[in-house]
């Protein structure tokens, strides 16, 4: 609430009477308080400054002074016929600081400095709340803002208050290309281009108008507009477009703009899910042609060849690399990787010491580095390169201590293995074995990659002996994946024998723990198991899994499966009791597991119980797949039918 | 703010030192006790065209809220000149404000 004398003299002032306002304060003038007094006097300031008529004789009398009176209105006219800062301030310099016109000056010198920068808001919270001043500031402000905006703003934000909904893109695009001949090009363009945005549909209602966008801005406005409704897949297509716009330039900003045009476009492709390889291929190619010295991209290629199983491209991508960034470290490893599969192993040896040697060399390519020796160990071990070999595993124990530890020991074992010296070899598998198990596996794993593996029966017993000294090694479900599918592999190749390795690998298989053991992986084992005939492990791995959790009609059925083949006069009554539940519980929503059971119930008894024919004749079954669309309920009976029978 | 360059008061050609002086004048000008909504706004300008990058980033991916006040500060560019007030529009305010003294009406 304001001063009343304060309002009083305001209101006088306001019907210009000057002169009674000046006897008014004169007569309250020792009743009031400093503030106010100060309110008031800052009062009579700016009526003078307004021509307030009265005030002319009185000024000589009151506090303002003629001279600050004269100084203060000479700098606002020199403010306001545009005169230059420098005399404004010159005049506004010459007020002094204890002056009624101290907020005036205040003022002023702001209003100047938001001309200096056109950024700068008005900042007039320096001025005292309770000046007439500060609320003149406010009144100036908000007039500024208005009364600084052009014609054409003007009537911009006039127009703009007639439309009903605010903001209006479709609206104000409208605007804009009706009064596009008063807006200079540039300008016309940059809110063209952001109308659009809000409003696409205006590329096709305005077309004619804007049909001098040209091809990059327009993509870009799709691009935008696509990614606004995630449309994912539109905007990545927009936004390459754009990036073929920037192929016509090459300087650096180009390049940059296009490097993040990539990146926009990879990080729309996560979004819209994984892309199949063909096409991040031929992106990638695309991008590296456009920015050849991004070796991230290049890696990203090189990667994706890779998996691609692109071998050609990979070697003559990695070639070219190699030459353009030969000290980057990523592109050296992938090299050196590649050329130990290659069997170049002597460049391959070349370019790892060149990155042991420098001190980039971060953990992961240390280590992938240190496979690469370890490989191109076995390649010198199995070509006979004794010495080599002995040099290359003393170099590695030199560069990279923890894994020396195990696996050199291993490969110590298998370079002895190899020449003959199986004493020597035990010895250092029994090493290696102190570390941990696995390197016993691992060592099993190479001696049968040699092709070699034929244990003397002799050293079979020892080894034999030192996996039951393993009494807490139980190798992991990987571990024996990995090795019986490389038995597999060699078994179908014929390179190997099972009967020669099986000794070795049985215990292991024996030993699995079913702690965490997925049953789909459990499963997995056994059918590699029965492919390889092993019908009695078939049986007991099946058979070790009791778990409730692993209670598998397919579990029940190996376990029978492998009973059943490795005795075939074995299918007693307690198994069909077992292969009835399977089929009692199945059959309505498990044809295949049905089918499989009948399958191998049809030989089995052919061989067994029945005579051939029988079964088909007595049951109507044929164990092809035309058994699948049985009625289950038909199914359940003939297969008990079945039973009886045999019974 | 439609325009971080108009913002800052810097040309689009600038360079990362003239844009990064202009910041921190700014910023000496606006500091955050005092402003903190111009000092966020003076912030984000900077971010945007701070650096080569963040400048092209701007270029391509940036878009601005068309508000009617965005839009006439685009179209005011054409002409940057600040119009300052004449005095008869000035001692008009005065009196305006005079006249809400004496109304009582200030807050």
């Amino acid at each position: 609430m304001l001063d009343n004398h304060l309002v009083t003299i305001a209101g006088l002032l306001d019907n210009g009477e000057g002169r009674l306002a000046i006897e008014t304060y004169d007569a309250v003038a020792d009743d009031i308080d400093g503030d106010v007094r100060q309110q008031i006097l800052n009062l009579f300031g700016l009526a003078v400054l307004a021509g307030i008529p009265g005030l002319e004789e009185q000024q000589l009398t009151v506090e303002p002074g003629t001279r600050d009176i004269d100084i203060a209105q000479q700098a606002l006219q020199a403010y306001c016929r545009n005169d230059d800062q420098t005399s404004v301030r010159k005049c506004l310099k010459q007020l002094p600081f204890q002056s009624v016109f101290k907020d005036f000056r205040i003022l002023l010198s702001n209003l100047l400095q938001q001309e200096s920068s056109q950024s700068a808001q008005n900042q007039f919270s320096i001025l005292p709340e309770n000046s007439p001043f500060h609320l003149l500031a406010e009144q100036i402000s908000l007039h500024s803002s208005l009364h600084n905006h052009s014609e054409l703003a003007r009537k911009f934000l006039l127009d703009a208050e007639q439309w009903l909904e605010l903001p209006n893109a479709k609206q104000a695009l409208f605007w804009l290309i009706e009064h596009q001949q008063f807006i200079q090009p540039h300008i016309f363009n940059k809110l063209l281009i952001n109308l659009l945005l809000e409003y696409p549909e205006g590329l096709d209602d305005c077309h004619l108008h804007i049909k001098y966008l040209d091809e990059f801005q327009r993509s870009r406005i799709k691009a935008l507009t696509s990614e606004r409704i995630a449309d994912y897949e539109q905007a990545a297509h927009w936004w390459e477009s754009c990036a073929e716009c920037l192929d016509t330039h090459s300087n650096q900003s180009a390049l940059l703009e296009k490097q993040l045009l990539y990146q926009r476009i990879e990080y729309c492709h996560e979004q819209l899910g994984e892309l199949s390889v063909d096409n991040q291929i031929q992106r990638l190619e695309h991008c590296i042609q456009d920015i050849p010295e991004n070796p991230e991209l290049v890696l990203k290629l090189l990667n994706l060849y890779r998996a691609d199983t692109r071998q050609q491209q990979y070697r003559a991508l990695l070639n070219r690399a190699i030459k353009q960034f030969p000290t980057n470290t990523a592109i050296i490893a992938a090299a050196v990787a590649n050329a130990t599969e290659t069997a170049e192993f002597d460049q391959a040896a070349e370019l790892a010491e060149q990155l042991f040697v420098s001190d980039s060399l971060n953990v992961d390519s240390r280590q992938s580095l240190i496979q690469s020796y370890f490989n191109y160990s076995s390649r010198l071990i199995l070509r006979g390169q004794r010495y080599a070999a002995e040099t290359l595993l003393a170099r590695i124990e030199q560069l990279e201590r923890p894994a020396a530890s195990g696996l050199v020991p291993v490969y110590k074992a298998l370079l002895n293995y190899v020449s003959g010296d199986d004493v020597a070899a035990e010895r250092f598998v029994e090493q290696a074995c102190q570390q941990s198990g696995s390197y016993l596996l691992s060592y099993l794993r190479m001696a049968i990659e040699t092709g070699r593996l034929g244990f003397k029966s002799k050293y079979s017993k020892k080894y034999l002996k030192l996996i039951q000294s393993l009494t807490t090694y139980q190798p992991t479900v990987q571990e024996l994946f990995d090795l019986l599918a490389m038995v597999k592999n060699h078994v179908d190749a014929e390179t190997i024998q099972l009967s020669q390795v099986w000794p070795m690998i049985s215990p292991f298989v024996n030993r699995i723990s079913d702690d965490g053991l997925q049953l789909e992986q459990l499963l997995k084992c056994c059918e590699i198991l029965k492919e390889l005939e092993l019908y009695e492990d078939v049986y007991q791995l099946a058979g070790s899994a009791n778990r409730a959790d692993l209670d598998s009609e397919w579990l029940q059925f190996y376990r029978v499966y492998g009973q059943t083949q490795a005795n075939p006069a074995r299918l007693n009554a307690e198994d069909t009791v077992v292969l009835e539940q399977i089929l009692d519980q199945h059959a309505e929503y498990n044809p295949d597991v049905c089918s499989e059971i009948i399958e191998f119930l049809n030989s089995n008894l052919n061989t067994s119980a029945m005579l051939p024919g029988q079964w088909q004749q007595s049951t109507g079954i044929s164990g092809s797949e035309h058994d699948v669309d049985m009625n289950p309920d038909d199914l359940l009976n003939t297969v008990k039918q079945l039973f009886k029978f045999k019974s | 703010m439609f325009d971080p360059y108009q913002f800052l008061g810097v040309d689009a050609n600038a360079d990362d030192q003239t844009i990064r002086q202009a910041y921190l004048q700014l910023l000496r000008q606006f500091p955050p006790a005092q402003n903190q909504h111009k000092f966020q706004q003076i912030r984000q300008a900077y971010e945007l065209i701070k650096d080569q990058e963040s400048r092209a980033s701007t270029r391509l991916f940036h878009v601005c809220e068309m508000t009617p006040e965005a839009i006439a500060e685009v179209l005011d560019m054409q002409h940057p000149e600040t119009q300052r007030i004449d005095l008869e529009m000035f001692q008009s305010i005065i009196k305006s404000v005079i006249r809400q003294i004496a109304s009582n009406q200030t807050s």
